[in-house]
C-alpha cells in the first residue's frame, strides 16, 4: 500500500458515519476517525494514548473484561451494542462490530465499527417510560379536550414538545396549506434548546418547492427523509440544508379525506429513521391536532356566531327603543283614540240621548205653532185686554205640571164639577165644560178667587179655553228650554270627554260633576237595567288632571257594564271617600268574579279577555297609567258577589 | 159624569216626551169616553193596563217607547200581548232594535210603528185607524 492509498483509505474512514477506533491489545486507544471525536466531543490530543475504559459506561465496563477476552481468543464480535460517554458524560449507544487486529497469528490489538444509535435509543427508552402509545396521546387527547378554548394555541405548542421528545426530534411545526394562493404556512412552532427558530422565515412557502411532500399528504402518507442529502427534485432541499436539517418527517393533518396541512419534526443533531409505532403515535398525534384545529374553528365560528348574535342584538335593542321611542309619542295618540272608540261604541246610546230632547224639541214646536193657530183663529180675538193680561199674570205664578194621569184628571174634574154645583149656579152642560178646563189648566178648589173671577166672566167658556191653550204653550216653551238644556248637556259631556289633553295642566276641579260628565254619557247605556248608585259628595274636591279623569271613570264604568253583561240584575255603585291625607273612590259592581290569572295582567297593555268582540285590551293600561301620573294607587278587589276597582289619590 | 169605555195608555220614561204625546192625543181623543193615561215606569203600565182590563175597559191601543229602565218596549208588548193578545201595540221610537222591533212585526205584535221625532199628522195617520176599528 503506498502512501496515497493510506491517505485514501484515512480520508474514506474519518468521512463515514460509522465510529471507528483501533485499540492495542491492552486497551489503548491508538486511532479514532473523524466521526469518532465528534460523536464524543474529543481531539486526538484528547484520546490517544488513553484507554477505552476512559470513554466506556459503567454498564459497558463491565462487559468489557469478557470482550476483551473473546478478542485475544482472535474472535470477532458483530452485532455489539455497547455505551460510550461524550466527554460531556452525554452516553451515546453504539452498535456494531468489534474484530481483533492479527500479526503473525497474535492478536495485537482491535478495531471497531460503530453505528451511532443513540437516537433510536432515547427513542426506545423514552417509549418505555411511557406505559404505552396510548398513555402519551390520552394525555394529549384529554389536555386537548379539557382545555378552554383560549388556552388551545399553549396546549398545542406544549404537545408540540411533548411529542418532539418523544420522537427525539430537535424541531416540531404545524404548516397549513393555503391551496388558493398555492401556498403553505408555519403556524405553530416549538424548538429544543439550543436550537434556532424558523417559524419567521416559513410563512410563505410555495407549493411548487415540494411537489413530492404535497402528492404524499394528498394521500394521506406521511414524507420521511431520513437523509435530506439524498433528497431529489424539491425546490425545499436547500432550505433544509441551510437550517441543518439531517432527518425528518412530516404527516399530513386529514379532515375528510382533505388536507389542511402537515405536522413534521426535524432532526438536526442526529439522523434517525421512525419506526412502524413510532409513525402510528405520530399519526395519531396529527389526527388529534385535526381535531383540535375542527375544535378551534368551531369555537371561533360560536364566538363569531354570538358576536354577530351580539350586534344583531344591540341592532334590535336600538330599533326596540327606536320604537318605543316612537310608541311613547304614539301612545299619547292611542290614548286619545282610545276615547274616541269610547264614543264611538257608545254613540248609539249618546244619539238616543240627544235624539230624545230634540224630539220634544221638534214636537213642542210644532204643538205650539198648532196652539197659536187655534188662539188667534178662534178664542183669543174675543178677550179684551184685561182678561188677556189676567190670564197671563195666573200662568206665570201657577206651578206648571207637564202632565196628568186620565184616572187623576178625571177624579178631579168629577170633584170640580161638584165644587161647582154646589157653590155656584151654573147650567150643567156648561158646568162639565167649565170643570174640564179648570182641571186642565190646573185650577184647583183653593183657588176660589180665581174660580169666582173667571165665573162672573161674560165670555168665561173662551178665557178658560185660552188659559188651557196658553198654559198648555207655556209649559210646553219649558219643556223645550228643559229639553234644549238636555241636548246642550249630551254635547257639552261629549265635548269635555273628547277634549284632547294638550297643555292641560293640574288643577282643582270637583269630583261629582267629574264624575257626572261620564255617566252623562252614559246616560243610555246606564239607563238599561242597571242600579246605579252615585254617592258622591258634592263637597269633595279633586286636584288633578280633569279631562284626563273622565277616560279613568268611562273606562271603570265601561268595564263594569261589560262585566255585568250576563246578569240578571245589575248593580254599579260609585262612592268616594275623603280622610285628611287621601281620596278614595271606588267603582264597585255586581260582575262575576275575576279569575286570578286576569287579575295578574289585566292592567297591562292590550290585555284583553274580549277575545275578537271588543276590546282593544287598552282600557285599564290607561286607567292604571293616568293612576300613575296622579301619583294614586290602584286596587282591585274581586269576590263572587262583588269586584271593586278602588283607587286612592294622595291629598 | 160620562161612563168610561176606552183608554188610551203611553209608556215613555221621559215626562217630556208623555206630555207633548198627551197635548196631541187629547185632541183627537174624546175624554169623555177615553181615559188617557200616562205611566214613566213599565211595571206600573202593567199594572194599570191591568186593572183597566180588569174593570172592562177597552184599551183601544197602549204606546210604549223602545229603551226603557228595567224593560225594553219589546219586552213591554210581548208581556202584554201574552195576556191580551187583541191589544193594539204601537212603538214609539228613536233608538228601537231593529231586530227586536223585526221580531215584533213578524210575529205580528205590532200594530204600528212611529219614530221619534214624529209629526202630529204621521202620529194621527197611525192611530186613527185604530181608533176608528174600535169606536
Amino acid at each position: 500500500m503506498n502512501n496515497n492509498n493510506f491517505h485514501e483509505i484515512v480520508n474514506l474512514l474519518n468521512n463515514t458515519t460509522e465510529l471507528i477506533h483501533r485499540l492495542e491489545d491492552d486497551g489503548t486507544i491508538s486511532w479514532v476517525n473523524t466521526a469518532w471525536k465528534k460523536t464524543l466531543g474529543v481531539s486526538d490530543k484528547d484520546c490517544l494514548g488513553k484507554r477505552i475504559q476512559d470513554y466506556l459506561s459503567e454498564e459497558t465496563k463491565l462487559k468489557f473484561a469478557e470482550i476483551f477476552k473473546r478478542l485475544k481468543n482472535g474472535e470477532s464480535i458483530e452485532n455489539l451494542t455497547c455505551v460510550f460517554l461524550t466527554s460531556k458524560n452525554q452516553p451515546i449507544y453504539l452498535e456494531g462490530t468489534v474484530t481483533p487486529v492479527m500479526e503473525e497469528g497474535i492478536v495485537v490489538g482491535s478495531r471497531a465499527f460503530f453505528q451511532n444509535v443513540t437516537a433510536q435509543r432515547k427513542a426506545l427508552g423514552d417509549l418505555r417510560q411511557m406505559t404505552n402509545l396510548q398513555d402519551i396521546l390520552m394525555r394529549i387527547a384529554t389536555h386537548y379536550i379539557n382545555v378552554p378554548i383560549n388556552d388551545l394555541n399553549q396546549i398545542v405548542h406544549n404537545s408540540l414538545g411533548d411529542i418532539a421528545s418523544f420522537a427525539s426530534a430537535d424541531r416540531a411545526y404545524i404548516f397549513r396549506y393555503d391551496f388558493k394562493n398555492k401556498l403553505c404556512k408555519n403556524t405553530y412552532e416549538w424548538c429544543d434548546e439550543g436550537i434556532n427558530t424558523q417559524i419567521d422565515e416559513l410563512q410563505s412557502i410555495s407549493l411548487s418547492d415540494m411537489p413530492y411532500w404535497l402528492s404524499k399528504h394528498k394521500l394521506g402518507e406521511c414524507v420521511e427523509i431520513e437523509d435530506v442529502e439524498l433528497l431529489e427534485g424539491e425546490g425545499i432541499k436547500s432550505r433544509l440544508k441551510l437550517e441543518g436539517i439531517k432527518s425528518l418527517i412530516t404527516l399530513p393533518l386529514m379532515d375528510e379525506g382533505n388536507v389542511l396541512g402537515f405536522v413534521g419534526f426535524d432532526l438536526i443533531r442526529n439522523k434517525r429513521t421512525f419506526s412502524n409505532d413510532e409513525k402510528n403515535v405520530l399519526k395519531l398525534f396529527a389526527q388529534m391536532l385535526v381535531n383540535v384545529h375542527n375544535r378551534l374553528l368551531n369555537a371561533m365560528q360560536i364566538e363569531k356566531t354570538k358576536e354577530e348574535l351580539e350586534q344583531m342584538n344591540e341592532t334590535l335593542e336600538r330599533k326596540v327603543s327606536e320604537k318605543t321611542k316612537r310608541n311613547i309619542s304614539l301612545s299619547k295618540n292611542i290614548i286619545e283614540q282610545e276615547k274616541m272608540v269610547t264614543i264611538g261604541e257608545i254613540s248609539a246610546g249618546i244619539a238616543h240621548d240627544l235624539n230624545t230632547p230634540l224630539s220634544t224639541i221638534k214636537v213642542g214646536a210644532d204643538n205650539i205653532k198648532s196652539i197659536i193657530e187655534t188662539l188667534f183663529t178662534k178664542q183669543i180675538t174675543l178677550l179684551s185686554a184685561n182678561e188677556l193680561k189676567r190670564i197671563l199674570e195666573r200662568i206665570q205664578t201657577s206651578q206648571i205640571e207637564m202632565y196628568v194621569g186620565g184616572l187623576q184628571l178625571r177624579k178631579e174634574k168629577a170633584e170640580m164639577f161638584q165644587y161647582l154645583a154646589d157653590n155656584y149656579q151654573v147650567e150643567s152642560p156648561e158646568l162639565e165644560k167649565i170643570a174640564d178646563l179648570l182641571v186642565k189648566s190646573r185650577v184647583n178648589k183653593e183657588d176660589s178667587f180665581f174660580i169666582q173671577y173667571i165665573l162672573e166672566l161674560k165670555n168665561r167658556i173662551q178665557n178658560l179655553e185660552v188659559l188651557y191653550q196658553l198654559q198648555m204653550a207655556y209649559s210646553q216653551l219649558a219643556t223645550i228650554k228643559n229639553s234644549s238644556d238636555k241636548a246642550v248637556k249630551v254635547v257639552q259631556d261629549v265635548r269635555a270627554f273628547i277634549k284632547g289633553e294638550t297643555q292641560q295642566e293640574k288643577h282643582t276641579f270637583n269630583l261629582k260633576s267629574n264624575i257626572a260628565t261620564v255617566l252623562g254619557i252614559f246616560n243610555y247605556e246606564l239607563k238599561k237595567e242597571v242600579d246605579l248608585q252615585f254617592n258622591v259628595d258634592e263637597s269633595i274636591e279633586l286636584y288633578g288632571f280633569e279631562i284626563k279623569l273622565f277616560q279613568v271613570w268611562s273606562n271603570l264604568v265601561k268595564n263594569a257594564l261589560e262585566a255585568m253583561e250576563d246578569q240578571e240584575q245589575r248593580y254599579l255603585g260609585i262612592s268616594a271617600e275623603k280622610t285628611n291625607t287621601t281620596l278614595t273612590v271606588v267603582f264597585e259592581n255586581n260582575g262575576p268574579q275575576i279569575p286570578s290569572d286576569v287579575l295578574d295582567n289585566m292592567f297591562k297593555k292590550f290585555y284583553t279577555t274580549k277575545g275578537r268582540k271588543s276590546g282593544s285590551g287598552l282600557g285599564l293600561s290607561i286607567v292604571k297609567n293616568i293612576a300613575d301620573e296622579h301619583n294614586a294607587v290602584l286596587n282591585v278587589v274581586s269576590d263572587s258577589t262583588r269586584t271593586k276597582f278602588i283607587i286612592t289619590f294622595k291629598v | 159624569m160620562n161612563e168610561l169605555k176606552y183608554a188610551v195608555v203611553c209608556v215613555d220614561d221621559d215626562p217630556y216626551i208623555l206630555q207633548m204625546l198627551g197635548f196631541q192625543l187629547g185632541k183627537i181623543i174624546n175624554q169623555k169616553l177615553t181615559l188617557l193615561e200616562y205611566f214613566t215606569d213599565p211595571d206600573k203600565a202593567l199594572e194599570g193596563i191591568d186593572e183597566l182590563m180588569a174593570e172592562q175597559i177597552d184599551v183601544i191601543f197602549v204606546m210604549v217607547d223602545y229603551q226603557m229602565p228595567k224593560m225594553t218596549g219589546s219586552q213591554l208588548i210581548r208581556s202584554l200581548k201574552l195576556k191580551y193578545p187583541t191589544l193594539n201595540c204601537v212603538m214609539l221610537s228613536g233608538q228601537a232594535n231593529q231586530v227586536s222591533v223585526e221580531e215584533l212585526r213578524s210575529d205580528n205584535l205590532l200594530a204600528s210603528f212611529i219614530s221619534k221625532p214624529w209629526d202630529e199628522e204621521a202620529l194621527f195617520a197611525a192611530i186613527s185607524p185604530i181608533i176608528q176599528a174600535h169606536l
